[in-house]
C-alpha cells in the first residue's frame, strides 16, 4: 500500500466518516452533516486552476456557481447537490449520499443486468437528462462511473456541470479520464448542446447491454478516429437477445450526425418504453409493473398532466398496480374507504343499488372521496369491473406522507374534476 | 482604536462587513455564493470550547440546539440556516435582517405609536407561541434580540435556543448580560418553562411604551433585588396616553408566579388584540394593523388548518375592504381574477336579480376565479347587503405565495366543492 498522504478527519465543517474512493483529481469522503443531522459525500476537487494566481478567483467563483445551478437540480433520479465551497484552500461539493455503487459493476460480459433492468434504469437516466436540460443543464460527462444505483434499478446521476470544471480548460482528452463515451463534437472541440449528452447515454446503454464499449481500440488515437469516423457493430452482435428495437435505440442515440440522432430526450424514453411493452421485456413477472411503465402511463394521463416528473416518480413508488378481470368488484357501498383508484387501462362501471351511475373510461379516477372528505368516508356506491382493467391504487395515508407539492397537485386535479362536475350538476339543476 | 479588520470569510462564507460585536460574539454580514443571498453569520467564542472535555459535550449541545432551533420556520422568527463548529470559536448562518433592533426604540425620545407596540408585542407572542408548540424556549427575549427588517413592526425574534451560546458555566446573572429582562424564576436559577419567556415579553413591552425598564437600580443586585421582591410601577406612569388596557397586560405578563402569568403566547396575543380593538376609536379598516387582521382571519374556520406562517403570508397579500351598503363587488358576466372572504357583514349573491344566497361572515364568494384554471367568467353578482368588511385576494398574488400556503386555500375550496357537490347531488337525486 503506498503511503497515502495524512487522511483526512474534517473537510470544511464536515467531520470525516471514511473516504469513499478517489480520481485523478479528486477524493470522495463519506462525511457526517450535525446541523441537517444526515450523511453526505464529500467531494473535495484539486485542480491548479484553482491556485492560479491570476484566474484562481475566477475560477473558484465559476465552481461554486456551475454547483449552485447544479444544485437546482431536484429530482429523484439526479444526485442531489446541498452546498459547494471554494476558498484558498480547499474546493469541494457537498452531495447526497447514495449507499450503493456505480453502474460500472454492471459493465463486464459476466456481470450483466437483465434487459429489463438495463432498459428501466436507461429509461429513468433519459427522463432525469431531460429535466435537466429542461433547467438548461448539459451533464457532458455521463458514464457508468457517474451513475449511482441503490436496490433493484434505482439510479442516480452525480457529477452534474462538476465535472466541467474540475478538468478546466484542459479537455477530457488530456486528461486522465477515457474519451470512450466522449461524443464525436465533443472529442473534436465542437459547441455542444444536450445532445452529446444523449450520445454518452447511447454508449452506456450499449455497454450495459453487451458489457463491452462500441467501439475497441489499442490507443485514445485510435478510439476518438472510430468515434469521429466508424459505425458501431449493434448491441445483439454480441448478445443475440437483444431485440432489434433496442439496437435501433442505440443506434439513433450514437449516431455521430446531430439531425440523425434523438432531439428530444422524450423520444428516447418513449422508444425506450415502446420495446420495454412490445418484446414483453418484463413477461417473466407478468403481475408486475415496470417502473417505467408505470412512469409512461401516468404521464399520459390527463388528471397528471400538471405534475412534473420527479412528482410522477412519487406517485408511481406510492401507488400500488394490478390488473382486474371483467366482473371483479373493487368496491362496495358502505365500506370505509382508505383508497382512491385510477383506472389505466379497461373499463369499470359505477352502480348504487344496482344502477348504473357512471362507466369510466381510462384515466378516470374512483373512490376519491375517501381522501375528499374531510374525515372518515363510506364508499358511496359499488365500483365493478367491466372489462379486464389495470388498476391504480393510491392509498390515502401514503399520498399524506408524499411531498407536500405533489400533494398539492393531487389537490388541484381534483379541484378541476370537482368544478367540472359541479358545473354539470347545476347545469342539470337548473335544467329540470 | 486599533479595532481588527474584518476577515475575509467566516467558515465558508465571505464577509462583506462587520454587522456587530458583544461580549462573546460577533456578526458579520456574508455572502453565501452557493445559494446567491446575503446572510448573518454570527461568531462565537465559548470557553467551554477551550476545555478538551466540556468542549466535547458542548459540540454535541450546540448541535443539537442550532438543529432545533433550524426548524424554527416563521415570518417572524430569523431563520438559522446553517451552524458549524472549529477549534475555539462556532458559528451560526441566519436569516439577514437588515432594519436594527427593538433598543432602537427603548428609549423616551425614540417611541414607537403606542398601536405599533401592540403589533409588534402580538407578533412575538404569537411567534414564541409556535415555538412552544415545537418544543423551543428561548429563554433571552430582550429588545437586542428583536430585529426589525423594513419597518419596526416586521419583527423578527432571533438567537432562538442559542442562549446557551455564551456555553460559559457562569449564569448570565453573574456573567455581562443584564438581568433585566430575566424572570424571577430565571433569577433564583430553577427550572424554566415557556413561560419565563412570556415574562421577559412583558418587560420588552413595558420597555417599548415606556421607555423605561420596570425595574431599575444602582447596580445589578438591587435589580435582582426587585425583579424578584417588587410590583413595578404601571407603564402609563412614565406614558400617560398608555391604555389601562395595556398595564393590565404588561402586569399579567410580569406576574412573579409563572401560574398567574399568561400561560401560552397565543393567551397573551388574545388580549393584545383586545386591548387593540377596545383602544381609542380609530376608524376600522383604514388603520388595521396586521395583528389585527391576523386575529380576524385566525377566528375563521376556513383558516382553521392554516398555521401560524401560512396565515401572515394571507395577511400580507390580502386587501382589506370596508365597503358601503350596495357596493357591487362582483358582477354577472365579467371576467375575474380575485375572490374575497367575508370579515364583517353580509352579501347578497344573485342571478339575474333573482337572489340565490346569503353570505355571512367567514364565507367566500368569487372562488370560481381561482378554482377554474383557465379564464373565469363571473357566473353571478355579489354585492354589499349593508356596510361589511372583506378582504380581497387576487388569484395572481396567491399564485405567488408559498406552495403550503397555496395547499391550505386548495385543501379549504376543496371542502367548499364537495359539500355543494352533495348539495347538488342531493336536489338532483330528490327533484
Amino acid at each position: 500500500m503506498a503511503a497515502e498522504a495524512a487522511t483526512r478527519t474534517q473537510v470544511g465543517k464536515y467531520p470525516v466518516l471514511r473516504k469513499l474512493g478517489e480520481g485523478a483529481t479528486s477524493e470522495v469522503y463519506l462525511c457526517n452533516d450535525p446541523f441537517n443531522t444526515r450523511d453526505v459525500a464529500v467531494k473535495v476537487v484539486f485542480a491548479d486552476a484553482f491556485h492560479d494566481p491570476e484566474r484562481g478567483r475566477l475560477f473558484r467563483k465559476l465552481f461554486v456557481t456551475e454547483a449552485s445551478l447544479a444544485g437546482k437540480l431536484q429530482h429523484p433520479h439526479i444526485c442531489q447537490i446541498y452546498d459547494a465551497v471554494a476558498d484558498d484552500e480547499l474546493h469541494y461539493i457537498v452531495m447526497e449520499y447514495v449507499d450503493g455503487g456505480t453502474l460500472e459493476k454492471f459493465c463486464r460480459p459476466e456481470a450483466l443486468l437483465p434487459l429489463d433492468r438495463t432498459v428501466e434504469i436507461v429509461f429513468k437516466c433519459t427522463r432525469a437528462l431531460e429535466f435537466a436540460h429542461k433547467m438548461g443543464i448539459t451533464h457532458r460527462d455521463i458514464k457508468p462511473a457517474n451513475i449511482l444505483h441503490t436496490g433493484e434499478t434505482d439510479v442516480k446521476i452525480t457529477d452534474f456541470g462538476a465535472a466541467l470544471i474540475a478538468t478546466g480548460d484542459t479537455t477530457q482528452i488530456a486528461a486522465i479520464g477515457s474519451p470512450a463515451y466522449m461524443s464525436p463534437e465533443q472529442v473534436k472541440e465542437h459547441p455542444l448542446n444536450h445532445q452529446t449528452d444523449v450520445y454518452s447515454m447511447g454508449v452506456v446503454m450499449h455497454h450495459l447491454l453487451t458489457g463491452r464499449l462500441p467501439f475497441q481500440a489499442a490507443n485514445n488515437f485510435s478510439l476518438i478516429y472510430q468515434i469521429t469516423n466508424v459505425e458501431p457493430e449493434p448491441p445483439s452482435t454480441y448478445r443475440p437477445e437483444i431485440p432489434a428495437g433496442l439496437d435501433a435505440i442505440v443506434r439513433r442515440a450514437m449516431a455521430k450526425d446531430l439531425e440523425k440522432r434523438y432531439l428530444r430526450w422524450e423520444d428516447f424514453s418513449l422508444d425506450l418504453a415502446e420495446v420495454f411493452r412490445a418484446e414483453h421485456l418484463g413477461a417473466q413477472k407478468a403481475q408486475e409493473f415496470a417502473d417505467s411503465e408505470k412512469f409512461e402511463t401516468l404521464r399520459k394521463l390527463p388528471f397528471f398532466e400538471q405534475f412534473s416528473d420527479a412528482e410522477i416518480w412519487e406517485v408511481a413508488r406510492i401507488s400500488s398496480w394490478r390488473h382486474a378481470a371483467a366482473g371483479e368488484r373493487l368496491m362496495k357501498e358502505g365500506e370505509p374507504g382508505d383508497y382512491f383508484c385510477f383506472l389505466a387501462d379497461g373499463q369499470v362501471k359505477i352502480t348504487k343499488k344496482g344502477k348504473l351511475l357512471n362507466l369510466l373510461r381510462a384515466g378516470e379516477p374512483f373512490g376519491e372521496m375517501a381522501y375528499l372528505a374531510k374525515t372518515g368516508h363510506a364508499r358511496g356506491a359499488d365500483v365493478t369491473v367491466m372489462s379486464d382493467a389495470k388498476i391504480v391504487s393510491v392509498p390515502t395515508e401514503r399520498l399524506a406522507q408524499a411531498s407536500d407539492a405533489c400533494r398539492h397537485k393531487f389537490d388541484r386535479a381534483f379541484m378541476e374534476i370537482l368544478v367540472e362536475r359541479l358545473s354539470m350538476a347545476n347545469l342539470r339543476i337548473s335544467g329540470v | 482604536m486599533s479595532e481588527p479588520v474584518a476577515p475575509e470569510r467566516v467558515a465558508n462564507y465571505p464577509v462583506v462587513r462587520k454587522l456587530g460585536e458583544g461580549a462573546t460574539s460577533e456578526v458579520f454580514l456574508c455572502q453565501d455564493p452557493f445559494r446567491d443571498r446575503e446572510v448573518a453569520v454570527k461568531r462565537i467564542f465559548p470557553e467551554a470550547l477551550r476545555d478538551p472535555v466540556r468542549g466535547r459535550l458542548f459540540r454535541k449541545l450546540f448541535f443539537t440546539e442550532a438543529s432545533l432551533a433550524g426548524k424554527l420556520q416563521h415570518p417572524h422568527i430569523a431563520q438559522i440556516y446553517d451552524a458549524g463548529i472549529g477549534e475555539d470559536s462556532g458559528y451560526i448562518v441566519m436569516e439577514y435582517v437588515p432594519g436594527g433592533t427593538m433598543e432602537r426604540f427603548c428609549s423616551a425620545q425614540s417611541l414607537l405609536p403606542v398601536g405599533q407596540v401592540v403589533e409588534i408585542a402580538f407578533k412575538c407572542a404569537r411567534a414564541l407561541a409556535y415555538a412552544q408548540a415545537l418544543g423551543l424556549t428561548h429563554r433571552d427575549v430582550k429588545p437586542g434580540n428583536i430585529l426589525y427588517a423594513a419597518e419596526p413592526t416586521d419583527v423578527r425574534i432571533s438567537d432562538f435556543g442559542l442562549a446557551l451560546d455564551v456555553g460559559a458555566e457562569t449564569t448570565q446573572i453573574t456573567g455581562i448580560g443584564s438581568p433585566a429582562y430575566m424572570s424571577p424564576e430565571q433569577i433564583r436559577e430553577e427550572l424554566v418553562d415557556h413561560r419565563t419567556d412570556l415574562y421577559s415579553l412583558g418587560v420588552v413591552m413595558y420597555q417599548l411604551l415606556s421607555g423605561m425598564l420596570p425595574f431599575r437600580g444602582e447596580n445589578k443586585f438591587s435589580i435582582i433585588y426587585q425583579i424578584t421582591q417588587h410590583e413595578p410601577p404601571p407603564p402609563s406612569t412614565h406614558r400617560r396616553e398608555v391604555p389601562e388596557a395595556l398595564d393590565r397586560i404588561v402586569r399579567r405578563a410580569m406576574q412573579k408566579d409563572a401560574a398567574r402569568r399568561y400561560q401560552s403566547g397565543e393567551e397573551f396575543a388574545k388580549e393584545l388584540i383586545e386591548a387593540l380593538r377596545e383602544g381609542p376609536g380609530e376608524p376600522r379598516c383604514e388603520q388595521l394593523g396586521e395583528a389585527d387582521k391576523f386575529a380576524a382571519l385566525r377566528a375563521m374556520p376556513f383558516f382553521a388548518r392554516f398555521v401560524d406562517p401560512e396565515l401572515w403570508e394571507v395577511v400580507r397579500i390580502g386587501l382589506w375592504e370596508a365597503v358601503p351598503a350596495g357596493a357591487a363587488l362582483v358582477r354577472e358576466g365579467e371576467p375575474g381574477d380575485f375572490f374575497c372572504v367575508i370579515v364583517e357583514g353580509e352579501m347578497r349573491v344573485t342571478k339575474n336579480k333573482k337572489l340565490l344566497t346569503l353570505l355571512g361572515p367567514g364565507e367566500c364568494f368569487g372562488e370560481m376565479a381561482y378554482l377554474s384554471q383557465t379564464g373565469h367568467e363571473r357566473g353571478a353578482s355579489v354585492a354589499a347587503a349593508r356596510a361589511s368588511t372583506i378582504v380581497r385576494i387576487g388569484v395572481a398574488d396567491l399564485e405567488r405565495a408559498s406552495a403550503a400556503c397555496r395547499g391550505k386555500f386548495d385543501r379549504g375550496f376543496l371542502g367548499i366543492l364537495v359539500e355543494r357537490l352533495n348539495l347538488a347531488n342531493t336536489r338532483l337525486t330528490s327533484g
